[in-house]
């Protein structure tokens, strides 16, 4: 399963920060890390005081200001909890759980923070995995006795928190407060073993929409009803399913516009024995699976796919795509890693780069660095550098967390956007933003969640090739207005604050 | 034949064939088939022949032991048997090896390549991690006169070259098989998923309308329409085959008879634990419980007594089931399945008694409760052991105590009626009646036909007034 990672300024310094998990236990020495980047591009831990060392069997991390206090709060999902810790500043963090009405006694694995309700509160998204039962046991291929797979256990449901704010419980104030409206909602009536998450407007009715990927059984995709209910829709819309009715080992999700026709395209991580998935939407809120037509059969290697994300590594106007890659079982080739017990999970990370029309190619031979033997697993995108290119950062199992600083050569012109919601003090996780320059229009979502049990950064990051000016930058904000912002210069970061631009 | 003039000039008459012709070609004849038969003979001792079958250590169930060893005994006694090599490798496949299968299928295909099941052995091992090797097995397979085997390597091959978008080959072996086996939806389905690739949707929806006629690819072929109708915008359509494809259990696998034969190999505690396995899912109970009892008489592991007493709860064999599960959970406390279903099957019995004798059910609701909470404290994650300790709590007059681990419960499973409808009464009698409404009303949304949530609102609607 593995462990994630978070990209955040916690600090507020305008460096990102960086946040591992580990899966010790509960009574490891090995705890959870917060690296502090210091001017100059190096990092301090700065675990030791800051109520993030914690141990356990943690997976997974969301990133969100669940108080619009405008610092970043961080919610760990684990096996058999969620654990919410509130920035209270200072580089301190406080357990919340208990008193935000917290409970997830399950297999927790990604997470979302996404303003379902647009209430302007940041409510919670944690999917569940498996009913695990530890002491069944499967027959190994060797003859012997094994873990038993995904498929042996009953899938389980995901969880919608609504964030009720600060309030009264149990006769005291509590900062912040959760209400569990799984059932109610609708996604708390369908199991599946989950594993990733993305939210994002998929059916452009300006609502926020849940996409989750399940493990061996069909996709689901919550669209919102616009009442506080979702339905899933993932069937009829054509992401339940491959093109060939098959329901694989759903894992990471990359979510992207890949050929810049407006609308967001899903890629899935699968086993090696499978193939990861692209889904190509068109039209509006329908899905077909475009993995042979994308180049993404046509690969140099498969793997087994974990985080995933795509990003316009180059710069040049179309997102690309990373994968990390580590098998579930031994009995790969071992290559000398040095990783001893997991030798042979090993596999390579990949890299495809966009042509521009939404086909990709395998470039992953040129980029040794990246396409190195690990057990992949959490992958963020973020530009930890402040060079207008995003860079990568990787997690293992077996072995340590790594960072890819972006030193691809010839790259275009780039423009990051931060939209910011003033009365909510916080980024607008849910913004649509629109970037026009060089004669195309380009579509990100602000939301840090992810990949596979990561989050990255909440600031959207445009290639945009040669062009040498914005023409303009619109912005869907999470309840519905749009606005138009003036462009201007290339290669600068900008701040749309809502209620600044214009109506369109 | 003799040698006939040609125009008028005199031309060679060549010698007579006659009885000394006829004796040298069968003199040559022979020669050379006794040429052949000892260049067979010099090729058959001289191939080579593993020196030892393979034999996999450490196999610890005695019967599994047999098995391989027969087959084993088998193979020495006749090294050059394509049938004694695949029958090993059928053995030993069927208790999940695989590198060692492998070779016997390799051996066996070597002595006698006509036989399409040793290269199809080989295919459906090496699908499981890599399905493009397999593809020159499944060749092997399918290639030869028609029968059920070569069929279903035939298609799964098409399945294969499909998943690699090799279209035109795919289709090819798809009709091949439809021309042998008009009707199959197997290859039905697959001519559907062609046209898919191809993007001709209306193409598609009819080999998946046909297809759909088979029990095999029913819930299949309706998810497919389902996507289909809603794609050309026909949203009726849509929601009628999604409906369809909900309500319907999963598809059964494709037939293959290798598979059912291979399966005819498995012998030992391992395949008797698959075999329950199977009747309980087909809710044959009974059965399974007879085969646990054999079990618990031949080797009595707490996994032999729980797995009796649960079919046999089951049943309703509550006198039975309830010395037997206390003897799985006596041989391991920390099972938390066999804690709940002690927990569940103490409490049935209670809960019967309690309508003649409430008093004297006192100390089994008592052990409910302890039951179930272990094994929620074994697995936190186990919704239905809250559910019966807070059962328990309520039986044992403590309501309000069963609030907790109810909540616990719902928030394992939201989805479960007991657990919502359990925690809506209990918090009505804790006089938390906002919050009992929402869970009564989540548990009449599951269940609409139950009329006990319904009634449970009807109790609220005074206290709200």
């Amino acid at each position: 399963m593995g462990s994630g990672c978070a990209v955040l300024d916690f600090d507020g310094d305008g460096l990102l920060d960086i946040y591992l998990l580990t899966f010790g236990g509960a009574d490891s020495k090995s705890v959870n890390r917060l690296y502090r980047q210091l001017p100059g591009g190096r990092f301090e831990d700065v675990t030791a005081g800051s109520g993030l060392g914690i141990p356990g069997l943690n997976h997974g991390v969301a990133v969100g200001d669940v108080n619009n206090d405008g610092r970043p709060d961080i919610l760990l999902t684990q096996y058999g909890a969620i654990r919410l810790f509130l920035n209270v500043g200072g580089g301190r963090f406080e357990d919340v759980t208990s008193e935000a009405g917290l409970l997830n006694p399950l297999w927790g694995v990604s997470a979302a923070f996404v303003d379902y309700d647009r209430d302007g509160l940041l409510d919670l998204v944690v999917v569940n995995y498996l009913d695990y039962d530890p002491k069944k046991e499967c027959p190994a291929v060797d003859g012997g006795v094994n873990y038993c797979g995904p498929s042996h256990f009953p899938p389980i449901t995901s969880k919608l928190f609504r964030n009720r704010g600060p309030g009264i419980s149990g006769g005291k104030p509590t900062r912040t407060r959760f209400e569990d409206v799984s059932f109610a909602s609708g996604i708390g009536r369908l199991p599946g073993p989950g594993l990733g998450v993305v939210c994002a407007d998929f059916n452009g009715d300006g609502w926020p929409d849940i996409f989750v990927a399940n493990d061996g059984e069909p996709n689901r995709l919550w669209i919102s009803k616009h009442d506080g209910t979702f339905v899933d829709e993932a069937v009829t819309r054509g992401v339940a399913y491959t093109m060939t009715g098959k329901s694989y080992a759903g894992m990471g999700v990359a979510v992207g516009d890949v050929d810049n026709d407006g609308l967001l395209d899903l890629y899935v991580t699968h086993l090696d024995i499978q193939t990861n998935t692209f889904w190509k939407q068109g039209p509006r809120g329908q899905f077909r699976d475009q993995t042979a037509e994308t180049g993404l059969l046509a690969t140099k290697w498969r793997g087994t796919g974990f985080g995933t994300l795509m990003a316009d590594f180059d710069l040049d106007g179309a997102v690309d795509l990373a994968v990390v890659n580590g098998r579930i079982s031994r009995g790969g080739q071992a290559h000398d890693t040095g990783l001893g017990h997991w030798e042979t999970y090993a596999e390579r990370n990949q890299l495809f780069a966009n042509d521009g029309r939404g086909r990709f190619r395998d470039i992953s031979s040129s980029n040794p660095a990246f396409s190195r033997w690990n057990v992949g697993r959490g992958l963020v995108c973020a530009d930890f550098d402040n060079d207008g290119a995003p860079d990568l950062l990787v997690t293992t199992i077996g072995d340590r967390a790594r960072l890819f600083r972006n030193v691809a050569p010839n790259r275009g012109h780039w423009l990051k956007v931060r939209a910011i919601e003033p009365n909510l003090n916080r980024d607008a996780y849910g913004a649509e933003v629109r970037v026009r320059a060089g004669g195309r229009e380009q579509i990100r979502v602000a939301n840090p969640a992810e990949s596979y049990l990561a989050s990255s950064s909440p600031v959207v990051l445009f290639g945009l090739g040669h062009a040498t000016a914005v023409d303009s930058v619109h912005v869907t904000w999470p309840d519905g207005s749009r606005e138009v912002f003036s462009g201007g210069p290339v290669d600068r970061v900008v701040e749309l604050r809502k209620g600044e631009g214009r109506t369109p | 034949m003799t040698g006939q003039p040609h125009g008028g000039s005199p031309v060679p008459t060549p010698p007579a064939v006659g009885a000394r012709g006829t004796r040298g070609c069968v003199v040559v004849l022979t020669i050379l088939a006794a040429t052949g038969v000892g260049l067979g003979i010099w090729r058959w001792l001289s191939s080579p022949v593993p020196v030892d079958p393979p034999n996999p250590p450490d196999i610890a169930d005695a019967e599994i032991r047999r098995a391989v060893d027969d087959a084993r005994a088998a193979v020495t006694a006749a090294p050059r048997s394509a049938d004694a090599w695949g029958r090993l490798g059928m053995v030993l496949l069927a208790h999940i090896y695989e590198r060692e299968p492998d070779l016997c299928f390799a051996e066996a295909t070597r002595l006698d390549p006509t036989d399409p099941r040793w290269p199809y052995g080989r295919a459906i091992i090496v699908l499981k991690r890599d399905p493009e090797a397999a593809i020159s097995h499944l060749r092997q397979a399918a290639a030869g006169p028609p029968s059920q085997l070569r069929s279903t390597a035939k298609v799964q091959l098409a399945e294969v070259l499909l998943d690699r978008r090799e279209l035109d080959e795919a289709e090819q072996l798809f009709r091949e098989e439809l021309r042998r086996s008009p009707g199959n939806a197997r290859a039905v389905y697959g001519l559907g998923l062609v046209a898919l690739a191809r993007g001709d949707d209306a193409a598609a929806v009819a080999q998946f309308e046909s297809a759909r006629q088979s029990r095999y690819a029913r819930k299949l072929a309706a998810i497919q329409l389902a996507r289909l109708a809603s794609v050309r915008g026909d949203r009726d359509s849509a929601a009628r085959y999604e409906k369809e494809a909900a309500q319907l259990p999963l598809d059964p696998s494709w037939p293959d008879p290798f598979v059912d034969a291979v399966r005819g190999f498995r012998v030992g505690a391992r395949a008797r634990f698959e075999e329950a396995d199977q009747l309980e899912q087909r809710e044959r109970f009974a059965e399974a419980a007879e085969l646990f009892l054999a079990e618990v008489r031949d080797r009595p592991t707490a996994r032999a007594f729980v797995g009796a007493g649960i079919n046999l709860l089951r049943v309703g064999r509550l006198d039975e089931a309830i010395p037997l599960l206390r003897e799985g959970v006596g041989r391991d406390p920390t099972n938390a399945q066999a804690q709940y279903f002690l927990a569940l099957a103490l409490f049935t019995r209670a809960e019967v008694e309690y309508q003649h004798s409430p008093q004297s059910t006192r100390e089994q609701f008592g052990e409910v409760r302890d039951h179930a909470r272990r094994a929620a404290e074994l697995k936190p994650d186990h919704a239905r052991a809250y559910l019966f300790w807070g059962l328990s709590l309520k039986y044992l007059g403590e309501p309000a105590a069963a609030v907790e681990p109810l909540r616990k419960g719902v928030a394992c499973r939201p989805e479960e009626f007991e657990l919502q409808l359990a925690l809506g009464e209990a918090l009505l009698v804790a006089g938390q009646a906002k919050e009992a409404e929402n869970h009564l009303e989540n548990a009449r949304l599951i269940d609409p036909k139950d009329p006990r949530p319904a009634r449970a609102i009807e109790r609220l609607r005074p206290r709200k007034e």
